[in-house]
């Protein structure tokens, strides 16, 4: 029953494309960084340079310090711009913080805590699809291979060439160029938006081929019952993903709206870099979720 | 910052309840000290709520074939009492209110690091009560608070979705309220303030909050497969597909343990805060009881299975799981030392909150020990599911904990309000709470260890003596829980006013007026003293 239909050459085709996406993906962050000038931040001693030599750890100390203090040009999160006091930028200081320094490091950890708490919310599905796998080897392998791989791939080649392209815009604002953030994030969200699509798409042909478990399932026989555990995992993994998505596209549509008003300073940019951050979670359990679902028993048997 | 800070105006007056006015400046606001009076008024109608529930219980439970209502009823009140009570009172109760208070004061911040997501969180808490109680309201739910399958998804009646709806929006809340606690407690510490310099009220909230950020999105992703299950009629744990009942009770008891330690670890927190202040000396093991706290919150995550040692599960897993329950009494046990190593040779004063506090000892160490009876496998089989269990957990989560909230009440209740309680009704109503205490939930052991059944509106006849000093006991405990709704109140518009430091205790939040102004310090403090420091006479006279 486990090879009822070997793996074809057009599936191990498919199967071989997002890594490709990937290749893409990390040749365009690549070249977009390579040739321009990185502000080197002076005096800069890491942290095994200065357990290697001792006399540069005097320098390491005051440089951790300066940079602590957010002083410009210790090359800190904010680089020069880090204790700067233009009017512009200050006004973007709440008042708990002590400085811009402060006031990103902060943030960012709390969007780091979150994508915490959402890799143990979808920790408990992938634990349930775990334990299911285990018990039902071939009834879920028989009913991945209903799912559309093109569909699979193709979203997962949209969503990574996304979050190339949206860090290719952090990367710009970072030198204050909102137009190339404002276009980076336009791409970004018609890639996510053509995702969506395409998914709506696979919704809608799984439901044509009666594959919402319940009564009238298409899979039957002796796998009907686990078949029908995986559909529900497909639909309940794939529906919350696509929640975060919509949560994703709205946030860097807002994140586009802003850059085009010029919103953003080089001194400040702090909600571009945490929408980053969630795009690219977004991203991450698409990754798990690409081949718990789709490359179950395609490649490899 | 607002101009009244800017100009110095009296400072008597110019505070955070008085700064603003209009009702808008409430509901809008992202100062934590007055979302931490929103969270109260919230928190005090579920408590009251949840506590109707239980009374109607109790009185129910007068007679062995229930007094008033039938089994139906008597299974939604149950319920009703668990929801309520465990999400939303017990598990946000101390760190949304005295926490959201006390937290930036503690550290020298102006906020906490996230303000908005801190009035966001509040939000989100109301929205999931309000749906939740038109559930509980509207038709009830049966499941009991634990909601297994396939009961909750299958055969139960009545409004199980609105409620699982509920629960999932006050899970965000808690989110993002442990988010916020732990950032803070990471970077808005003013200067010299050190790990170990942190109060032991922080070091608790802090591995409270770890449980909140790692925990809760554990439920939440359970309630989403029951509201699945439920919505689509599709089996995500039906045993007739080959799904598994028992991997909810997993999912579901590896938050809802941990729960239990939300509920417990800001209590030692509180207790060792008004331990050492009303002592007048230096906490005893500041450093074990901080690394308590944490290790309690680790081995948390690792005990839940002793949930489900007569469910099915491995025998071997239960011997690892029992293991594990009996190391956490553990750092509980040093804790309880540290506090007795506190009293001793102490200066002792009997306020309220002192009297509270070692009420709390007592009561925790009653429901600590009885638990070790529950979590070894032979002693479970006969006690699972009788009244032993619910008069263990009451001990801790009713007993220790609701102790702890009126001693950090009372304890900062000055500062709070800038109002002094009634000391002496206030020593009075901690008393009752011990005695009507014990009065309710002691017999409740005697009743569990003799085999009666918990969640059932009935029981056979030679159980009624203790039911009816059990019920007795309750109407002590309801009179002595009215009591401090009653003094506090009258204490807003009648108290003395209070210092700055009435108990003439260390810690940042003392340092500052009583009540705080809307930005906490007028300048940021620096601290130089070791944590609670109590010179004694003799060091005294050095200084």
């Amino acid at each position: 029953m486990s090879s009822a239909r070997p793996a074809t050459r057009r599936s191990r085709f498919l199967a071989l494309l997002p890594g490709l996406g990937l290749f893409t993906g990390f040749l365009v962050a690549w070249l977009s960084s390579t040739g321009r000038e990185r502000e080197t931040p002076p005096m800069h001693v890491g942290r095994t340079e200065a357990r290697r030599h001792p006399q540069l750890r005097t320098q390491r100390r005051s440089a951790v310090l300066r940079l602590r203090r957010g002083e410009p040009g210790s090359g800190g999160y904010y680089g020069a711009w880090a204790g700067s006091t233009d009017p512009q930028i200050v006004r973007h200081i709440e008042f708990q913080y002590e400085g811009m320094q402060h006031q990103a490091e902060t943030a960012l950890s709390g969007m780091w805590l979150f994508l915490t708490t959402e890799v143990v919310f979808f920790g408990g599905l992938f634990l349930l699809y775990m334990v299911y796998r285990l018990r039902h080897l071939d009834g879920i392998a028989e009913a991945s291979r209903h799912t559309e791989l093109w569909i699979g791939t193709v979203n997962t080649v949209l969503l990574l060439t996304s979050s190339a392209v949206f860090s290719y815009g952090v990367g710009r604002i970072k030198e204050g160029d909102n137009r190339r953030l404002f276009w980076a994030s336009v791409v970004t969200v018609g890639l996510g938006l053509a995702f969506l699509l395409l998914k709506f798409y696979e919704w809608w042909d799984d439901l044509q081929k009666n594959l919402f478990p319940g009564p009238g399932f298409a899979i039957t026989g002796s796998h009907s019952g686990s078949a029908q555990l995986f559909w529900s995992f497909y639909f309940i993994g794939t529906g919350l993903h696509a929640i975060h998505m919509i949560i994703g596209i709205g946030l860097v549509a807002w994140v586009a709206w802003s850059a085009r008003r010029q919103r953003y300073l080089a001194g400040w940019f702090t909600p571009v870099e945490v929408v980053g951050l969630y795009w690219s979670f977004v991203d991450m359990v698409w990754l798990v979720l690409f081949p718990t679902i789709y490359l179950v028993d395609r490649v490899g048997s | 910052m607002s101009a009244a800070g800017l100009v110095g105006l009296d400072a008597a007056h110019d505070n955070y309840l008085t700064d603003e006015k209009t009702i808008g400046s409430w509901l809008l606001t992202t100062d934590h000290k007055r979302i931490a009076l929103l969270y109260f008024a919230s928190i005090t109608a579920f408590f009251f709520l949840g506590g109707a529930a239980a009374a109607l219980m109790r009185l129910n439970l007068l007679t062995p074939n229930g007094l008033i209502v039938d089994h139906e009823t008597y299974n939604r009140l149950f319920t009703m009492h668990g929801v309520i009570m465990v999400w939303f009172f017990l598990v946000p109760a101390i760190p949304v209110t005295l926490g959201n208070f006390v937290t930036p004061l503690m550290i020298g911040a102006r906020d906490l690091a996230f303000p908005r997501i801190n009035l966001m969180s509040w939000y989100l808490f109301m929205a999931g009560g309000i749906i939740a109680l038109v559930g509980l309201f509207a038709g009830g739910v049966d499941t009991g608070w634990t909601f297994y399958t396939p009961l909750s998804t299958q055969y139960a009646k009545g409004y199980v979705t609105l409620v699982c709806c509920g629960i999932i929006l006050s899970g965000y809340s808690s989110i993002a309220t442990g988010l916020n606690f732990i950032v803070t407690i990471h970077k808005l510490r003013a200067p010299g303030m050190t790990w170990y310099r942190l109060p032991l009220f922080l070091w608790s909230l802090y591995a409270t909050s770890v449980i909140y950020v790692l925990a809760t999105p554990v439920l939440a992703m359970a309630m989403v497969l029951i509201l699945f299950e439920r919505i689509f009629r599709v089996g995500v744990f039906d045993p007739a597909l080959g799904g598994d009942p028992l991997l909810f009770q997993h999912l579901f008891w590896f938050y809802s343990h941990p729960a239990v330690y939300i509920m417990i670890l800001p209590g030692f927190g509180v207790v060792s805060e008004v331990i050492t202040a009303f002592s007048r000396k230096s906490i005893f093991g500041y450093r074990f009881i901080a690394w308590s706290s944490v290790s309690i919150a680790v081995i948390s995550f690792f005990v839940w299975g002793h949930h489900m040692f007569v469910a099915g599960t491995s025998l071997y897993s239960s011997v690892v799981f029992s293991l594990l329950s009996f190391i956490v009494a553990v750092p509980s046990a040093i804790k309880v030392f540290n506090w007795l190593g506190t009293l001793h040779k102490g200066f002792i004063h009997f306020n309220a909150p002192m009297l509270y506090a070692l009420g709390f000892i007592g009561l925790f160490t009653m429901g600590g020990l009885t638990g070790l009876f529950v979590a070894s496998l032979g002693a479970d089989v006969h006690l699972h599911d009788t009244y032993f269990v619910v008069a263990h957990f009451h001990y801790i989560m009713v007993g220790a904990m609701v102790s702890a909230f009126f001693a950090g009440l009372h304890y900062w209740w000055p500062k709070i309000t800038g109002r002094m309680y009634p000391e002496v009704w206030g020593q009075i109503a901690a008393v009752m709470i011990f005695f009507g205490f014990n009065l309710t939930f002691f017999p409740q052991f005697i009743l569990g260890y003799e085999g009666m059944p918990r969640r059932y509106g009935s029981y056979a006849p030679e159980y009624q003596v203790l039911n009816v000093l059990s019920s007795c006991g309750s109407t002590i405990l309801a009179v002595a829980y009215l009591l401090p709704l009653t003094y506090l109140t009258w204490s807003l518009f009648r108290g003395a006013s209070a210092p700055a430091n009435p108990w003439a205790a260390t810690g940042l939040e003392w340092q500052t007026q009583s009540p705080p102004r809307t930005e906490n310090f007028s300048s940021t403090p620096v601290v130089t003293d070791p944590p609670y420091y109590y010179p004694r006479p003799e060091e005294r006279q050095h200084v």
